[in-house]
């Protein structure tokens, strides 16, 4: 199995299966556009993931290798949160900073698969909450004045369905 | 003649051709209080129904089959009781009985006895409705019966007794099966939700978690100036906190838009709403959901409105009429207050493309004229609307104006294939009038067809089913339900002759 060597942003080496680091949509450009081959030894850099983030990343895209492609975005299709499969609902119990920045790396390396499973994390948080209890939850400030809040009060829909 | 309001104390479902009553008298005998029933009744659902409208694409996994979801009952108010009560709207409380704990739950592959344990009913109801959710089954659920036993109000005066069970005609006592979306869960009432007060403590955990962790992520915040205003929100690209709402059903949406500007911007992004569904909160939609969500939905393609009954006082609004301009999709399913003036409204959206008439009030004129000014409609669909009585007229005028898919109820067939060679769906359940003649016509003329449904029908013999099997060579799903002359050898031998035709035929005593 050939290896490939991707270096985190505070310079740490990881030495990976090649079929491992192809998920990533991203990496797998690189080496095209690269005429990367195996004898190659030079590590891909990734500035924008930190050595952290990239050890989870690899261990999901390790543990995720035989899936199958994932299916093309569908309009037509339900968009469910409640499909996590175990495995990643264990890898995904972090603290929030890692969850969101497990998010940017799927993001940037366009693995598909993390990304959707950290964004549906996510809405699984944000689902059933009150407007404070998500607030609390994600650590936001209410940024609106007592006159827009009143405003959004009366025409938001969420006021008309509870 | 009224049927009573009990407190529903117990209830009983038989499903999926249920043996355990042979006879009518038999379920008479038990009831003590009231009776609501049907013999045989099939409730459609799952992906192998959802294949023959327009979701060909889902491919959703069959981990479950169809499992009851919610019970629910009404409380009519006394003073506007008897007639009136055909167009419950938002003036009437719902109060859920039961739901399913898990979602839905794998039910075995065969006749049951289902007594979910019912909550303690607020009010004497004399209308139960029942949520299924069958996204996964195989095929139609066989519905036998539904026995309710109650509690009659301490201030009526006669007692309830056994004899004076009324029987299944009493068009008062009305059961309402539905499909239910897979979005199965209202979250307006926060007592209820179980699941989510579990979720709710969850997050409490997690939150716990990330005050304990919010030193570490002060420090790696090098990302810059105020991480806290929109916590880590801050951090994501546009897109990926679209991605993320995507996930959210419609009233999390709405609770999240009202948290911070930021969040509020994304939340009423149009891009949110290109296919809104209201069907789940069917109890609460009125004039203002809708008057609310008109900003939102530029780019609207798809709106299911199913059951939410003040829909017909919504279509005559201009509001929504300008709303729905660009919207190709339309789902009025079971919408009561649907009627003929609701469709004449309807004729003047230029790019309805999908239409869901389903069990609404609409007549045959308003919807002949809807096919004359609808040039781009390519499904309709007219079951069950009991106001109309003959669909002749109609499928005369879909034969000349469009190539929609049909799904009906009666016959027309051979002049209809001649017109339309290139159907790709039939559907012509029930129908007890299709014979050998139309189906050798479909054989002849429908060399596209993909699917045909001639559940029901009597006359209609092995040969000339044979010939549409072997004639239409695309074809992948043929339904021959209670077709009499048809049995499961017969139909076991097709199945291996033609694999790629998915054969249906209901299991009978």
């Amino acid at each position: 199995m050939p290896q490939i060597k991707l270096q985190s942003s505070d310079g740490e080496s990881f030495e990976i299966d090649l079929e491992v680091a192809r998920q990533s949509v991203t990496i797998k450009t690189m080496l095209e556009d690269l005429g990367w081959d195996e004898s190659d030894d030079d590590p891909v850099p990734l500035p924008n993931v930190n050595a952290a983030i990239l050890k989870k990343v690899v261990q999901w895209a390790t543990f995720h290798k035989d899936d199958p492609p994932p299916p093309e975005d569908d309009e037509n299709k339900e968009k469910r949160t409640d499909d996590i499969c175990t495995w990643d609902a264990e890898f995904l119990k972090v603290d929030q900073g890692t969850l969101f920045e497990l998010i940017l790396a799927a993001n940037y390396l366009d693995i598909k698969g993390l990304l959707d499973v950290t964004c549906k994390t996510v809405a699984n948080m944000i689902k059933g909450k009150s407007p404070e209890e998500i607030r609390k939850t994600f650590n936001i400030k209410n940024d609106f004045t007592p006159a827009e809040e009143e405003q959004m009060m009366s025409c938001n829909c969420s006021a008309t369905m509870e | 003649m009224e049927a009573k309001q009990v407190f529903p104390t117990q209830l009983v479902i038989l499903l999926g051709g249920a043996t355990f009553f042979q006879t009518m008298e038999t379920i008479h005998k038990l009831v003590f209080c009231s009776i609501i029933c049907f013999r045989g009744l099939m409730v459609p659902g799952g992906i192998w129904h959802h294949q023959q409208s327009v979701h060909s694409k889902e491919l959703l996994p069959v981990t479950a089959v169809k499992t009851l979801l919610r019970v629910i009952s009404l409380v009519v108010p006394m003073s506007i009781q008897g007639q009136q009560c055909k167009y419950f709207g938002l003036r009437f409380k719902w109060q859920v009985l039961w739901e399913s704990p898990n979602g839905p739950e794998n039910a075995p592959r065969e006749s049951r006895k289902f007594c979910p344990p019912l909550r303690k009913p607020e009010f004497p109801t004399n209308l139960i409705r029942l949520e299924f959710c069958h996204k996964c089954c195989h095929y139609y659920t066989e519905l036998d019966c539904v026995l309710m036993y109650g509690t009659v109000p301490l201030r009526t005066s006669e007692p309830c007794l056994p004899n004076e069970a009324k029987p299944v005609t009493n068009p008062d006592f009305q059961v309402f099966m539905e499909e239910l979306e897979l979005q199965h869960v209202l979250f307006n009432d926060r007592k209820e939700g179980q699941h989510l007060e579990q979720s709710i403590k969850q997050m409490k955990d997690l939150s716990l978690k990330d005050k304990l962790s919010t030193k570490e992520t002060e420090d790696i915040s090098c990302h810059g100036d105020d991480i806290s205003a929109n916590g880590y929100f801050d951090l994501l690209p546009y897109e990926v906190i679209q991605l993320i709402l995507s996930y959210l059903d419609l009233p999390s949406l709405c609770r999240t838009a009202i948290t911070c500007s930021l969040l509020h911007k994304h939340c009423y992004d149009s891009l949110q709403y290109k296919e809104v569904n209201l069907q789940p909160y069917w109890t609460q939609v009125n004039i203002h959901t809708l008057d609310n969500l008109h900003s939102r939905c530029k780019y609207l393609q798809r709106l299911n409105l199913s059951w939410c009954d003040g829909t017909s006082s919504v279509l005559q609004n201009q509001n929504f009429r300008r709303f729905l301009e660009a919207c190709g999709k339309l789902d009025l399913q079971s919408c009561r207050g649907v009627d003929s003036g609701g469709v004449n409204l309807l004729c003047k959206l230029q790019n309805l493309q999908w239409l869901n008439l389903y069990r609404t009030q609409v007549d045959k004129n308003s919807v002949i004229q809807l096919i004359k000014v609808s040039k781009n409609l390519q499904h309709l669909n007219l079951g069950s609307c009991s106001r109309i009585q003959s669909l002749d007229e109609i499928a005369v005028e879909l034969g000349k104006n469009c190539n929609a898919d049909l799904r009906s109820r009666t016959g027309f067939l051979v002049n209809l294939v001649e017109n339309c060679p290139k159907l790709k769906k039939i559907f012509l359940t029930a129908n007890r009038s299709i014979c050998d003649e139309d189906l050798l016509a479909v054989a002849q003329y429908c060399k596209d067809l993909e699917q045909i449904d001639i559940l029901g029908t009597r006359q209609v013999s092995k040969e000339s089913v044979y010939k549409v099997l072997k004639n239409c060579t695309k074809l992948i799903f043929f339904d021959l339900s209670f077709c009499e002359k048809i049995d499961f050898e017969t139909v076991n031998q097709w199945s291996i002759e033609f694999p790629n035709v998915d054969i249906k035929k209901s299991f009978q005593h």
